[in-house]
Formats: structure tokens, C-alpha cells, sequence
């Protein structure tokens, strides 16, 4: 029997399947998925039932996260409260800002510190919360 | 390795170098993609929101008897307490009734002031569970803020 010749032709075509599925779970994940912002620091978002999917946020300077011990990072870029509000006041643009806070943060932090984003020129606050319908 | 006539490499160009990229990608995707769905509220700062202390509290629960413009309006006071128990008018009120509690509350009455006073160790989860029932009730004039010592254990 000659089996080498059958070998040559049959690798190359075998491959066209499993192409096609892999090709279909890309899709399928680039669809089905959302990509989430890098976080510098795990936050377990609050549960709720929100209305509204959250703006797709591009620009710098635009997701604030706050860790349940109240660390502060802006865009991934860990920082304290004074480096977060001279950011803030420097950066242009419409004065909005997504709000990815961890469920356990305490009012004592979070309250206090919304007072001081408004006063930093935060003209529309986001709260992101994780959609438990 | 087995080298083939190179006429009959020719033919068809490799998958090989396609496949490993095709494969880089799924994994990123498969990596970089979440599929829990994530909401948002607005939270009203530029209004009485987030102030230390809010005209409209007069440390009673509620009755109107400030000299405000729209006293007649009975303002609806929700408190967080620290162990993340919320209270509508001082009626302790279940999480999953925080909803159908508030829309009660408010009666059809949209500009009624609501007044969240939240206890300083209440957590946010608290405070977004409140947010979220009034935003789909509706309710226009929302005050956020922490409450004092007594307000807490009314």
C-alpha cells in the first residue's frame, strides 16, 4: 500500500473544520462579550437593578474605581484623594465620570467623597452597578 | 521533517500561521469579555445631593412642618443602617420590597422629595439598591447624604 501519498494530500484540507469552528467561537465571543476596563484592584460592584446600559468610556480620565478599604484609582492608575482632584480639575472635557465602586465601600467614604468630585468640576456622575435582573 | 515537492506547496498556501493568529484571538476574547450585564445610575450631583446637611431635613420623620416652598409635600425619608438594612418612613422594609415600598411612598407623585440618609458604615450596596428603586419609580428630587447620630436610630 502506498501511504505516503495519500498523507501529502489530506493534512492541509483536515485543518478547514476546525478553522471554521474556531472562526465561530471568535465571533461568537466578540459579539456575545463586552470588554470590561482593566481594574487595578478587584471591585465587587454593587447589585442592582439598573435601567440604563453604561456609555462606552474612551476618553482618559473617565472611570474612577474605589476599592472597598477606599483606595482610589483613575483610568487604572492607583492615586489619593488630592492626586484624583487636581486629575480631575485639570482634565477637559463634558465633566462626566463612571463610578466603579466596590458594594462594601462605606457611606463615611463614599458620600464625602462625591461632595468633593462635585467640587472638582464632576458635573454627571455614573455609578456602575451589576445588572442582577 | 518531511520536505514535499515544492510544486506541491505551492498549491495552496498554509493555514498554519492564520490558525495561530485566529487562536491568539479567541483566547484575548475569551480573556478580555465579560458577560455579566452591567447597569448604570445616575447619581445627581450637582444637586442638594451629597451635601452634608439638607434644608428639607428637620430630624422628624417627615410630616412637612418646614417652611419650605412645597411644604404640603411630604418628604420620604429612607435610612440605611449600618448593617445595610434600609428603612422607608421608619418602617423597616426587605430588600427585595425596597421597590414596591418606595413607589407606595411616593404615590403617583414623582416631585416629592426623597431624603436618603444613610448611617456612616452603611455599605454602598445599600445606598445602589435605593438609588436603582427610585430611579425606575421615578422619583425627581432625590437627596443623598449621611445622617447624624440620631437620625440613624430612629
Amino acid at each position: 500500500m502506498n501511504f505516503a501519498s495519500q498523507k501529502q494530500r489530506r493534512p492541509v484540507e483536515n485543518v478547514v473544520p476546525l478553522i471554521n469552528i474556531v472562526f465561530l467561537l471568535l465571533i461568537f465571543f466578540m459579539l456575545a462579550g463586552s470588554l470590561r476596563p482593566v481594574e487595578p484592584f478587584a471591585v465587587e460592584l454593587p447589585k442592582a437593578a439598573g435601567e440604563r446600559e453604561p456609555a462606552e468610556r474612551g476618553a482618559e480620565g473617565s472611570v474612577l474605581f474605589v476599592a472597598a478599604n477606599g483606595e482610589l484609582a483613575l483610568d487604572g492608575q492607583r492615586l489619593d484623594e488630592a492626586a484624583l482632584l487636581a486629575a480631575l480639575a485639570a482634565r477637559s472635557g463634558d465633566g462626566s465620570l463612571q463610578l466603579r465602586a466596590d458594594a462594601r465601600v462605606p457611606a463615611r467614604r463614599f458620600l464625602p467623597l462625591l461632595g468633593r468630585l462635585r467640587d472638582a468640576g464632576v458635573a454627571e456622575l455614573e455609578l456602575v452597578v451589576a445588572d442582577d435582573r | 521533517m518531511r520536505f514535499e515537492p515544492s510544486s506541491r506547496k505551492r498549491r495552496r498556501p498554509t493555514l498554519t500561521p492564520l490558525i495561530d493568529v485566529v487562536f491568539l484571538l479567541l483566547v484575548f476574547f475569551m480573556l478580555a469579555t465579560s458577560f455579566g450585564s452591567e447597569a448604570s445610575l445616575r447619581l445627581q450631583v450637582g444637586a442638594p445631593t451629597a451635601a452634608s446637611r439638607l434644608p428639607g431635613d428637620t430630624g422628624d420623620t417627615g410630616n412637612g412642618s418646614d417652611a419650605a416652598p412645597d411644604a404640603k409635600r411630604e418628604t420620604i425619608r429612607i435610612t440605611l443602617s449600618a448593617d445595610g438594612r434600609i428603612r422607608v418612613n421608619g418602617e423597616s422594609v426587605r430588600e427585595g420590597e425596597v421597590s414596591g415600598a418606595i413607589l407606595r411612598a411616593l404615590a403617583d407623585e414623582r416631585e416629592r422629595p426623597v431624603r436618603v440618609l444613610a448611617d456612616d458604615a452603611s455599605p454602598l450596596q445599600a445606598i445602589a439598591t435605593v438609588l436603582a428603586a427610585l430611579e425606575r419609580a421615578g422619583a425627581e428630587d432625590v437627596g443623598l447624604a449621611l445622617a447624624t447620630p440620631t437620625e440613624a436610630h430612629e
